[in-house]
């Protein structure tokens, strides 16, 4: 059992002390005792963007003509992926997410999607788009009821959204790259069964804030998290 | 047991994403410029002294009128002798009714004039080149122009595959002309599709556009046969792009045509040979082939004929021109760039009336 507490800590050495305190299996601890405790999580979510952004093309450079550019959204979109995060948890209420990646590429059916660059006829094909979250730190609330935990989290981070394209040159086409990059601010609303004193798993739904636009995407998954 | 538990899922997530496929088309180019094509001076050419009855009837229609305010009768040759044909006088006569009847209808007309031999088929430019090099010659075909172009509008002089070496001569020839006719009567000339200088396409170099600017009042950029002699569209919205700044870079203010062609092509090792859009629709039928569409959206179809020689063909429909109209939105080519809409009747009859319903 590991006991740890903000007191005698310098903000310098809190990742040392994380990273010391993240041996998730021996990271039980009794809550009622917990300051300061790392937990982490692994999840498999689905996405639904509402409108894929507004992307920038580069064509190549062995392209007849030197195109950049910006392209028109193709709309909607799903996408399914996996993520992974870090935590710490303060007493028995406050959560904070620290870190996590997250990777997601488009599923199902989607259009293609021509458009213009400077003359140029593009196309765009979203159902190869793959995105990439770093998130970033938040804060949240949570409450445990015997062996249900609730919490509802905010949290920042940033995504990059690329997605594969080609420039038509007569009847040949150049392959291009479109991609995206957008602040993230989404909510994390999520409901958990602990399965043991560390392990639970949860179903979570997280409508994003801000990810390419207000209101623009919601996740939804499940997740497999570990801590207190 | 639960790490398996986490493995399985997390392949399981790993093997559904990048699960994607393509499903239907969605056509937004031009999107990023508004709605709709610019309205833009627009100028169909006929291939002939007199529109057939199908050409007439487009040329009569009120779609055709609202997208297209002149009309070029490819009609002229310039003569070995310093004559400028068609030099009978009933054929005079026929293309001077003519020429009244669509300025009747409300159209500018300018008068076409090739310099091909007597065939109208054969484009020697090295002949042509000899031509212009005679002050004599010049100055029989500039007086001969200006007795035929009396019914029109004005002329527009086509040459093609021009010796670099006939420069001088060209821009000698084309100040007489202006000279001779202008201001009463326009003078135009169609100019190679140049994207660079030294040219890239055959022809390119004998025109000295700094020159030719002076003594002209437009000049069509004839960005057609993009492909040639290879398989492939008849034009690159791009590529089109690239040599109406070429040209606008060399002309200044002087107003510009951009080139659209209506007929396609199909092409063997034969060689090219024109087609319309109902041979191309013809020949799929016939051969039982599906066309589809290519990377700009023209469609291609490919067959193999009775002895058994594979053929390509290009062309396009209404839906793929207006695609190419649409991606020269007013950012990319500014609307005071007119189009050429090269080879009447060889259209898809949707065409027009699609133009003028694109059009504000």
């Amino acid at each position: 059992m590991r006991r740890v507490s903000m007191a005698g800590l310098s903000s310098a050495c809190l990742f040392s002390f994380l990273a010391l305190t993240f041996a998730w299996g021996e990271g039980r601890a009794e809550a009622r005792e917990t300051k300061l405790e790392l937990g982490g999580a692994f999840a498999g979510f689905g996405t639904y963007m509402r409108a894929m952004p507004t992307m920038t093309l580069t064509a190549p450079g062995d392209s007849p003509r030197s195109l950049r550019g910006a392209l028109p959204s193709t709309g909607h979109l799903t996408l399914a992926g996996a993520s992974g995060e870090l935590t710490v948890a303060v007493d028995r209420h406050l959560v904070f997410p620290l870190f996590g990646f997250a990777f997601s590429a488009a599923v199902g059916g989607s259009p293609r999607v021509l458009s213009s660059i400077d003359g140029s006829i593009v196309e765009q094909r979203p159902w190869s788009t793959y995105m990439g979250d770093v998130l970033l730190p938040g804060v949240g609330y949570r409450v445990k009821e015997q062996r249900w935990m609730f919490s509802a989290v905010v949290r920042t981070g940033v995504t990059y959204a690329a997605m594969g394209a080609s420039v038509a040159s007569g009847a040949d086409t150049a392959a291009a790259s479109s991609s995206a990059l957008s602040f993230l601010l989404r909510a994390e609303l999520e409901a958990c069964r602990r399965l043991d004193p560390v392990e639970r798993v949860c179903f979570a739904i997280s409508p994003s804030i801000y990810q390419f636009g207000f209101g623009n995407a919601v996740t939804a998954g499940l997740r497999w998290e570990f801590g207190p | 047991m639960k790490a398996i538990a986490l493995l399985a899922g997390l392949a399981v997530t790993a093997a559904i994403s990048g699960c994607g496929f393509s499903g239907e088309t969605v056509d937004h180019v031009g999107q990023g410029d508004g709605a709709g094509i610019p309205a833009r001076y627009g100028t169909v050419l006929s291939d002939g002294c007199t529109p057939d009855t199908w050409q007439a009837s487009a040329l009569a229609s009120a779609d055709m009128r609202r997208v297209v305010q002149e009309v070029v009768l490819l009609c002229a040759t310039a003569r070995a002798s310093g004559d400028v044909g068609p030099v009978d006088g009933s054929a005079r006569t026929q293309f001077a009714q003519v020429a009244a009847g669509l300025q009747q209808k409300g159209y500018k007309v300018k008068l076409g004039v090739q310099f091909s031999d007597e065939t109208a088929e054969r484009y020697d430019g090295a002949l042509t080149a000899a031509q212009l090099a005679s002050p004599t010659w010049r100055l029989e075909v500039t007086a001969s122009l200006k007795q035929l172009a009396q019914a029109t509008d004005g002329v527009e002089l086509v040459f093609h595959d021009l010796p670099p070496t006939a420069r001088g001569d060209l821009s000698a020839f084309v100040k007489e002309v202006g000279a001779a006719l202008r201001p009463s009567k326009k003078v135009g000339i169609f100019a190679p599709p140049s994207t660079q200088d030294p040219s890239d396409v055959p022809g390119g170099n004998a025109f000295d556009l700094p020159a030719l600017s002076q003594y002209i009042d437009r000049l069509r950029v004839t960005t057609l046969d993009y492909a040639d002699p290879q398989s492939g569209p008849t034009i690159d919205p791009g590529w089109a792009v690239d040599a109406v700044r070429f040209a606008q870079g060399r002309v200044g203010s002087l107003p510009i045509d951009v080139a659209v062609p209506l007929y396609g092509n199909d092409v063997s090792d034969l060689g090219t040979r024109n087609v319309s859009y109902f041979e191309a629709l013809a020949l799929a039928f016939d051969y039982r082939v599906a066309p589809s569409a290519g990377p700009t959206g023209a469609l291609h179809l490919s067959y193999s004929d009775a002895t058994g020689r594979p053929h390509d063909v290009w062309y396009d429909d209404a839906q793929s021109t207006v695609r190419t109209l649409r991606a020269w939105g007013p950012q990319v080519i500014p609307p005071s760039v007119g189009i050429l809409y090269y080879g009447l009747g060889a259209e898809d009859p949707l065409l027009w009336p699609t133009l003028a319903r694109a059009m504000p």
